[in-house]
């Protein structure tokens, strides 16, 4: 299996020794130990990015090396490899064996007195290749994207991956791929290499993205295939955790509320469906773009604001200071109501305000708990407040009301959302106050009038307890929203599906 | 001779005190690089906060950590460390690979 796997691979050694002293570039690993120089197969190369280490810690011959270090091979047959010599430069220290090793199936290096700043003293480290994982960009997740799994691979040696071979190398990497649940009885998953890609020059460290894990797992990666050395495949393995599940409405690439409410005294029932789907692309690294549908729809008894609107959301990040960001978001926009009676095309231009200090999530502040080594989960809240201010020009294309049929609208929309965080609990609320410059058509119980200079708002307020992918939420909406501001003031209890 | 006994520590954890610990060591091992301590203080000034380890990821450090503060951030790397131009930062990555990033 090994051998076949391997000869799909072609792998090419790095000829030039000019190559691997060049600087590893974007490698997220802090401790290494590699065969860095193709040409010198018996220099072990030891990094410590968190440490500098002492010219001290230089040997020049085996009796002196010998008391230092040792090189042991704790596989079924246990033995060491004479270290030659040992030179030490900044946070690196490089070691020359007398041998090239038989095995890496269980090789570590061993010092016993590494002298360091900060201390390390005895020190233990595996020569083989490793496995981290660069975790799935949560702001991608937040704003929609459904990322990958993302792991950097650091190999033993130098390797390239010949251009017409790079699809081979992810079928190979792909079929040795196990990914596995820990927790469910070593539920396997099965994984797809996506892309693999060489992470500076020389290519000694990879990243590979990785799909078909499940969200908000914490499961086992093992992965091979890539590389050998001295004639053995190499694995390496870590334990990755998959993209989260989303909290809520604002954050959920897929959002789905239904509502049903029976009333037998009254002979009264209400439905409602509560829908947002949502992802974003970044483009550049100032532009974030994606289409988002917002609807509420209920039965008449439900009082919903029966109205939905279809978007592409353009978003520029606009250069900020640490403690103040703005963004200004430009949306194509196209709004009706139930009946499809009344429909507005237009464009909304919203600037956002983010304060740092006012948007602090749970998640957040218990990863700072953590960094700051304070006592486990002493954190409990959370809290999110964003202003903004927008426009909202376009024309009525729809309306039942003939005065305000194919009329233009610009209204000034001003809003605040926010959201309070305890453990599973999550409170969030948005307002939008609309000033009304134009004409605009207005439902009352089925009666249409218009006003014109007015101001209308809309709000709501969720309350929700999360399982994972559902959850339970109690929500309230109140107030007037266009298309055809109807009069909106239902509460209601949902099942809510998050994706 | 006799030698004074050094002042009992006060009881109690003071809250930044390990972060701190870690920080300057950190620091020491940057100090020999001024590209490192560069990258640190800029997060550290950029973010209002303090980095911890170099395995630390930016939105541990950054927070709200979005697209927006991600290319300010790349900016102020540009010009107060010399970060090269198609320098592109994401949420998931830790401070050692910025460091790579901008430093080589």
């Amino acid at each position: 299996m090994h051998t076949r796997t391997a000869t799909v691979i072609v792998l090419a050694l790095l000829s030039t020794a000019q190559a691997w002293s060049q600087p590893r570039v974007n490698s997220a690993f802090l401790n290494t130990a590699s065969f860095p120089d193709p040409n010198k197969p018996k220099e072990l190369v030891i990094v410590r990015e968190d440490n500098t280490l002492d010219p001290s810690n230089a040997c020049p011959d085996i009796a002196t090396c010998t008391k230092m270090y040792r090189l042991e091979d704790r596989g079924d047959t246990y033995r060491t490899y004479d270290i030659e010599s040992v030179r030490i430069a900044g946070t690196t220290l490089t070691a020359d064996l007398a041998e090239v090793p038989t095995s890496t199936k269980k090789l570590t290096f061993v010092a016993f007195n590494l002298k360091a700043t900060p201390k390390i003293g005895y020190l233990e480290m595996p020569v083989s290749p490793q496995l981290l994982q660069l975790d799935v960009d949560e702001t991608e997740a937040f704003e929609g994207l459904r990322s990958p799994v993302i792991v950097q691979y650091q190999a033993l040696t130098p390797l390239t991956i010949k251009p017409n071979d790079e699809r081979r190398t992810r079928a190979a990497i792909s079929s040795a791929l196990a990914i596995t649940d820990a927790a469910d009885f070593d539920r396997p998953y099965p994984g797809y290499v996506e892309s693999i890609a060489p992470v500076g020059q020389p290519a000694e460290v990879f990243e590979l993205r990785i799909s078909g894990a499940p969200r908000g797992k914490k499961l086992n990666l093992q992965l091979g295939g890539l590389e050998t050395f001295n004639g053995q495949a190499q694995q390496a393995t870590t334990t990755i955790q998959t993209i989260a599940i989303p909290k809520g409405r604002a954050d959920a690439t897929l959002y789905l509320q239904l509502s049903a409410e029976a009333n037998d005294v009254k002979r009264e029932r209400k439905y409602t469906i509560d829908t947002r789907v949502h992802d974003v692309w970044r483009t550049g690294s100032r532009w974030n773009i994606g289409p988002t549908l917002d609807a509420t729809f209920g039965n008449k008894t439900a009082k919903a604001p029966n109205s939905g609107a279809l978007s592409v959301d353009l978003r520029y990040f606009i250069p900020g200071t640490p403690t103040f960001r703005t963004n200004i978001t430009v949306s194509p926009i196209l709004r009706t109501d139930r009946s499809r009676d009344n429909e507005d095309l237009g464009s909304d231009i919203v600037l956002e305000a983010v304060i740092p200090k006012l948007e602090r999530s749970l998640d957040e502040r218990r990863k700072e708990e953590k960094r700051l080594k304070g006592p486990p989960l002493a954190i409990v809240w959370g809290w999110k407040l964003r202003p903004s201010v927008g426009f909202e020009l376009g024309k009525h294309i729809k309306s039942s009301s003939a005065e305000v049929d194919n009329t233009k609208f610009s209204r000034l929309r001003v809003g605040l959302s926010g959201a309070l965080e305890f453990g599973k609990w999550n409170l969030s609320t948005s307002v939008q106050h609309r000033y009304l410059f134009d004409r605009e058509l207005v439902l009352q119980d089925g009666s249409v009038s218009t006003i014109s200079d007015s101001s209308k708002t809309y709000g709501r307020v969720d309350l929700s307890y999360d399982l994972g992918v559902v959850g339970l939420t109690l929500t309230h909406l109140n107030g007037r929203q266009p298309p055809a501001f109807s009069s909106t003031h239902s509460t209601s209890l949902g099942l809510t599906f998050k994706f | 001779m006799a030698t004074k006994k050094a002042p009992k520590k006060e009881t109690g954890t003071k809250k930044s005190g390990p972060s701190k610990a870690t920080h300057l060591a950190l620091l020491s091992v940057a100090d020999d690089v001024d590209c490192r301590t560069c990258v640190i203080h800029t997060i550290e000034a950029q973010c209002n906060t303090t980095v911890g380890s170099l395995g630390d990821k930016l939105k541990d450090v950054c927070s709200p950590c979005d697209t927006g503060a991600m290319a300010d951030l790349a900016d102020a790397l540009r010009q107060k460390c010399g970060a090269s131009g198609d320098l592109n930062l994401t949420c998931s990555m830790s401070i050692i690979q910025v460091i790579h990033a901008v430093c080589g």
